[in-house]
């Protein structure tokens, strides 16, 4: 199944979301996701090839002239949260099973 | 085969190459030739500099090679395999190596600032800006600031072992600028780099466990949970935001009910924040200092658009330097994390500030303005009694002051974001002016550290060293 590829985007270019980065991978491993994951500041989003961004969902709004899907993430430790929201995301993109 | 020695000498070197080569008596004779050369070329070396002094001072003593040293054995304890080790750990080297260059070119411009501003106000203007600071403390004291840090992170370890501070410090640049302050501090009373090694980490290591435990009560009002920590070494100032918040709000009035225009989110990016904070003071005080003054320092480039250009390198260099501090944190920080699982599995996770943005993105705009009304109400203060003046950055302004805007608004709503806020943005401005004279003991100027965190420690220490050094 070709796996589909995730931008994870930080906030403030240090990494504040390498947090998010590391608990998606997790999530992602434990459930044998097909997402691939990349990351970087919000530039560097817009001009990706990904097929959608993970953020903290307070980015969002800066994010939605990017043109793609994007999953904003409350809790960046919540791996609950993470899950449901790939699981939509995986819906959507017919990525299920 | 001949003989069994296994002495480095010419007979085993012919052993070597008889595998390869084939006839012996012809590779003896390039077997002492080769052998002979590189002796020469050894002793060459070894007598014009001394080839183990150098590994240990200029490669072991190099913060660069010493942070990617630590990354290697990260990435060699998480089991990563031979590509993964490599590439993290020169991008760990590379990354603090970028971090130096972007400080090199920051240097200028803020100087030239600074001279702009002494002469056109007659007094001292500073910037305040931890990665500033840092970036040029790392230049003299690049390998003290990096042990503190990496021995530190294992104090953090110990001490949330031992204490009921459970706190795994995760803000990786945050520690790091704490290091430089230690550094900073300790080099102006004259401590030796051993003992400013050991005494820094014990320091850096304690308060990396226990300020995140301050603020917990807060956090808890504005996360729902005690799962993370605040990893920003301003916890005094939210913890006190969280607590007037509480005495002048309503939490039900939340400011995630007020429309506010989004436009001011462009603060939250480093390069455009610096560069309208920059642009604005450079032009201040180049109109202050006159045409004349700025032609001086500026050469052949028209007095006008001297500002212009070099603002926007200064913001330049900013971007250089986090983006050198990312990469070589992206290696660093998920090896604390899995060696501090491993080691504390009930650990709690301290991590920077944007973790607390989307629970209310309107008090982070809220946060930010109040803020930064207090830092220029401050300066207006300080220009007025002709002291050193403390000059409010975007860039630290907007993340405290916004993060200060979240806890005040989790006690007290918007009254509590904007009374909270405000008390902070006045604490970021007095603070880094308490601390500039230490900064110049070490000979470092125009910038200092804005967190407060870091002044309740650094200040105090300054004194209480003072009584023994």
């Amino acid at each position: 199944m070709e796996k589909l590829t995730a931008f994870v985007v930080c906030g403030t270019g240090m990494g504040s979301s390498m947090i998010l980065k590391v608990m998606t991978d997790r999530v992602i491993t434990k459930n044998d996701y097909p997402i691939y994951l990349e990351s970087g500041v919000v530039s560097e989003a817009r001009s990706s090839n990904a097929d959608f961004l993970i953020a903290g969902s307070d980015l969002v709004p800066t994010l939605e002239d990017a043109g793609k899907p994007i999953v904003g993430i409350k809790n960046m430790v919540d791996k609950e949260e993470i899950k449901e929201k790939l699981d939509a995301v995986l819906a959507d993109f017919d990525r299920t099973g | 085969m001949g003989g069994t020695c296994d002495c480095i000498g010419p007979g085993k070197e012919v052993m070597i190459y008889e595998l390869f080569l084939g006839n012996p008596s012809q590779i003896r004779m390039e077997g002492f030739v080769l052998i002979d050369w590189t002796f020469l070329l050894f002793s060459y070396v070894g007598g014009k500099m001394d080839f183990l002094m150098v590994i240990v001072t200029q490669i072991l003593g190099n913060a660069a090679f010493l942070v990617g040293l630590l990354a290697l054995v990260g990435l060699l304890v998480q089991g990563k395999g031979f590509r993964e080790v490599f590439t993290g750990t020169v991008k760990t080297i590379v990354g603090f190596l970028i971090f130096g260059i972007g400080a090199g070119a920051g240097v200028e411009a803020l100087g030239n600032f600074q001279s702009l501003f002494t002469t056109g106000f007659n007094l001292e203007g500073v910037l305040p800006l931890a990665e500033g600071i840092t970036a040029l403390a790392l230049t003299e004291l690049g390998t003290v600031t990096a042990l503190i840090m990496v021995f530190g992170f294992f104090m953090n370890l110990l001490f949330a072992r031992i204490t009921p501070f459970k706190y795994i410090f995760l803000t990786g640049q945050h520690n790091l600028f704490f290091a430089a302050l230690l550094a900073i501090v300790m080099n102006a009373r004259g401590l030796s780099i051993p003992v400013s090694v050991v005494l820094g980490s014990i320091i850096l290591g304690f308060f990396a466990a226990f300020y995140p435990w301050i603020a917990r009560k807060y956090m808890n009002k504005v996360t729902g949970s005690d799962e993370i920590g605040i990893g920003h070494y301003v916890t005094i100032g939210y913890a006190l935001s969280g607590w007037i918040g509480g005495l002048v709000g309503d939490p039900e009035q939340d400011t995630e009910d007020l429309k506010l225009p989004g436009w001011l989110g462009i603060f939250r990016d480093y390069v455009a924040s610096i560069s309208i904070t920059m642009l604005v003071v450079y032009y201040i005080a180049a109109f202050a200092a006159g045409q004349g003054a700025v032609s001086e320092v500026a050469g052949d480039t028209n007095w006008l658009v001297f500002p212009l250009i070099q603002s926007l390198t200064f913001a330049g260099a900013v971007y250089v330097i986090i983006t050198g501090v990312r990469m070589f944190l992206g290696e660093i920080v998920p090896a604390f994390l899995g060696i501090s699982e491993k080691v504390i599995p009930d650990a709690i996770p301290a991590l920077d500030c944007p973790a607390v943005f989307p629970y209310a993105p309107t008090a982070v705009i809220v946060g930010f303005i109040s803020a930064y009304i207090g830092g220029l109400l401050t300066m207006g203060v300080m220009l007025l009694l002709g002291t050193t003046v403390i000059i409010p950055v975007a860039i630290p302004y907007f993340f405290i002051g916004a993060t200060a805007g979240v806890f005040g608004n989790a006690t007290g709503g918007w009254k509590g974001a904007v009374a909270g806020a405000f008390l902070v943005g006045i604490l970021i401005a007095v603070g880094p002016a308490l601390i500039y004279p230490i900064m110049g003991q070490v000979g470092l100027s125009g910038t200092t550290f804005p967190e407060t965190d870091f002044v309740a420690v650094g200040l105090p220490l300054y004194y209480l060293l003072g009584l023994f050094y």
